[in-house]
């Protein structure tokens, strides 16, 4: 038991990371997967006034779109608070909502779920 | 607009229905099942994805599959038992298993296949050479310390 402190001891789980045999979230692969991608702002500070995506729903491979008004009340807002000493911590909470006003570049605004993409990925 | 096309891939002839645009990284990983190969980035910055095409370490986020066609193509998968001594791990694969070169993964197959190309042109290099020839390959876990370590052991295990 004395020869274990101190000894260099390999790690369990390098085996399958180190030959590619690793299962990491894209790797995934189930009948009907789809994939989801977040449309974030790319405004600092600005007021969403409408979301339209008639045009999105139609694209091809799409199966559906989520707008902050189809998720209302079945998605909790993300807090988003950070206490800086002696600062005023805003704490807006990052939200799904057409009526919110977006408070920093990222806030999600809709969500497109789309089937398996064709060698291109999406952002 | 699918074209059908046989690439020969870790030595076995693989047929692949793929568009013109198609590019390696997601031809290996969606329509072979080798998702050894990663994809980290949309930019060609990060490394993850890099195989051998005849040998020489390339992103494959960058060749178009229909480029590949008629060379050569080894992925990590391919490379257990090469350079090793018949069958298991590669000196490489084995370095960084015992050097702690990896912590989360991800970049490690781009490492070791970069790390690849540079030992069989490069059988001896500096730590400066090392770290030269890695420039291509990011990662947000390690430091970095121990891959180069890693690269150090396999060279001196020769």
């Amino acid at each position: 038991m004395a020869t274990l402190f101190g000894s260099g001891i390999k790690r369990r789980e390098d085996p399958r990371l180190i030959t590619g045999k690793a299962t990491y979230t894209d790797d995934v692969k189930l009948p009907g997967l789809l994939y989801a991608a977040v449309l974030r702002s790319t405004y600092a500070h600005a007021k969403l006034r409408k979301v339209d995506v008639a045009k999105a729903k139609q694209a091809t491979g799409v199966v559906a779109v989520y707008t902050g008004a189809d998720v209302k009340d079945k998605v909790n807002t993300v807090p988003c608070a950070w206490n800086v000493p002696n600062c005023d911590p805003r704490r807006t909470p990052l939200s799904p909502s057409t009526k919110s006003a977006t408070w920093a570049t990222g806030s999600p605004w809709s969500w497109p779920s789309r089937a398996p993409r064709r060698g291109m990925r999406s952002t | 607009m699918k074209r059908s096309i046989t690439l020969e891939v870790n030595g076995v002839a693989r047929t692949a229905e793929v568009e013109p645009r198609a590019l390696l990284a997601y031809v290996l990983r969606d329509q072979l099942d080798l998702t050894g190969t990663h994809i980290g980035c949309d930019t060609s910055q990060c490394g993850a994805c890099t195989v051998h095409i005849d040998g020489r370490a390339v992103k494959s986020c960058t060749v178009l599959a229909m480029q590949a066609e008629g060379h050569a193509i080894t992925t990590i998968e391919g490379l257990s038992g090469n350079g090793g001594g018949g069958g298991g791990l590669h000196r490489l694969q084995q370095a960084f298993w015992e050097q702690h070169g990896l912590q989360c993964g991800f970049c490690t197959p781009g490492m070791i296949m970069t790390a690849a190309d540079l030992l069989a042109h490069k059988p001896k290099p500096t730590e400066a050479e090392i770290r030269h020839a890695l420039e291509g390959n990011l990662c947000r876990c390690t430091g970095y310390q121990n891959i180069v370590a890693a690269i150090q052991a396999a060279a001196g295990a020769r």
